[in-house]
């Protein structure tokens, strides 16, 4: 048993750094200093019977410090049968204050701040982490605040609470799932609100030097405005 | 409900990734290594190996096959010579004879 645990971590001597297990969720650990990696997202949302719209997102992420990460969102565009449309460009900062591992409970800091045409967007948040060995536990709530059309006088807001949990069969390969919950509160007005309610499995596989990992979610909830399914790729390569 | 969390918590951490103890530090005194050293070994291991893949028990492999498995991952994981040499100290440490 040794000799297979041993081969299997010799074998990933060139894993990738800063490997995602989820896509809805944001781990708590930062990229180590001096890396650079590119992380690609495809999410296509998904009608009962064909597909409704399909975005993208491309991001350099930098590892900066220990502790502190940056990433440059520098394409976030959407195509939805009728057009391919660039929506904006983003930029990201986490800061990782305790160790998921080390430390009782591993918490970070999330700020993203994103503009386009007409359009600015602010999302902040918590990231809370906890490993047991090959499994790993993870919270995030969130804070986003839209401001868009002329003037930028529509606003927007939503608070976000997803858990997600996952088991490393392997360090090249893990399965595990994600909740999301979501209040969706336009002109921040409460009486307008939508409740939405996604779960759904993930897998992860990392390559040498590439990792990609997938998230298919149905809507358990009832709200026109959201897809009934979605399903989320975040392919990534060491730059 | 909280405390099994936190107590789950503080064994999964002991477990898997262990204080600088002074057992630790004495096992470590034959290579010339400080309590510094293990420390910084201890901080590099959760955070740099934690990005790729979790962490395996410490006690997972023998203290002699650590230093080959760090050195095998040292690039990837951005450490420098000091750095692997510190991570190494501390896993072998930690391993136990």
């Amino acid at each position: 048993m040794k000799g297979v645990l041993l081969f299997l971590l010799i074998t990933i001597e060139t894993a990738f750094a800063g490997a995602r297990h989820f896509t809805y969720l944001y781990e708590a650990p930062t990229a180590a200093p001096g890396s650079f990696e590119l992380e690609n997202y495809a999410t296509g949302l998904f009608s009962e019977s064909r597909w409704i719209d399909l975005d993208f997102r491309h991001e350099i992420e930098i590892g900066l410090t220990n502790h502190l990460q940056a990433s440059v969102y520098f394409a976030n565009w959407s195509y939805d049968r009728a057009a391919v449309q660039y929506d904006s460009a983003s930029v990201e900062l986490i800061y990782n204050f305790t160790n998921p591992a080390a430390d009782l409970l591993g918490l970070s800091l999330y700020q993203e701040l994103g503009g386009g045409r007409r359009a600015f967007e602010s999302e902040t948040k918590l990231i809370a982490q906890k490993n047991f060995g090959p499994l790993i536990l993870l919270y995030n709530f969130t804070i986003e605040a839209e401001w868009e059309g002329e003037g930028l006088c529509e606003r927007a807001g939503e608070l976000q609470q997803a858990i997600g949990a996952c088991y490393e069969l392997n360090p090249r390969l893990s399965l595990g799932g994600e909740v999301l919950h979501e209040i969706v509160l336009p002109d921040w007005r409460r009486s307008d609100s939508d409740t939405n309610f996604f779960a759904g499995p993930n897998v992860s596989y990392r390559g040498n030097g590439w990792f990609a990992t997938l998230t298919g979610l149905k809507q358990w909830t009832n709200t026109a405005d959201e897809p009934p399914y979605q399903v989320r790729l975040i392919f990534g390569i060491s730059l | 409900m909280v405390g099994s969390v936190l107590f789950l918590s503080s064994c999964a951490t002991t477990s898997f990734v262990p204080p600088v103890s002074s057992i630790l530090i004495e096992r470590a005194q034959s290579d010339h290594i400080t309590a510094q050293q293990l420390a910084d070994g201890r901080a590099l291991f959760a955070t740099r190996c934690l990005e790729c893949h979790t962490l395996p028990s410490v006690t997972s492999y023998r203290s002699d096959q650590w230093p080959r498995l760090v050195s095998r991952m040292a690039a990837r994981a951005n450490l420098t010579a000091t750095d692997e040499r510190s991570v190494a100290a501390y896993l072998r440490a930690a391993a136990g004879p």
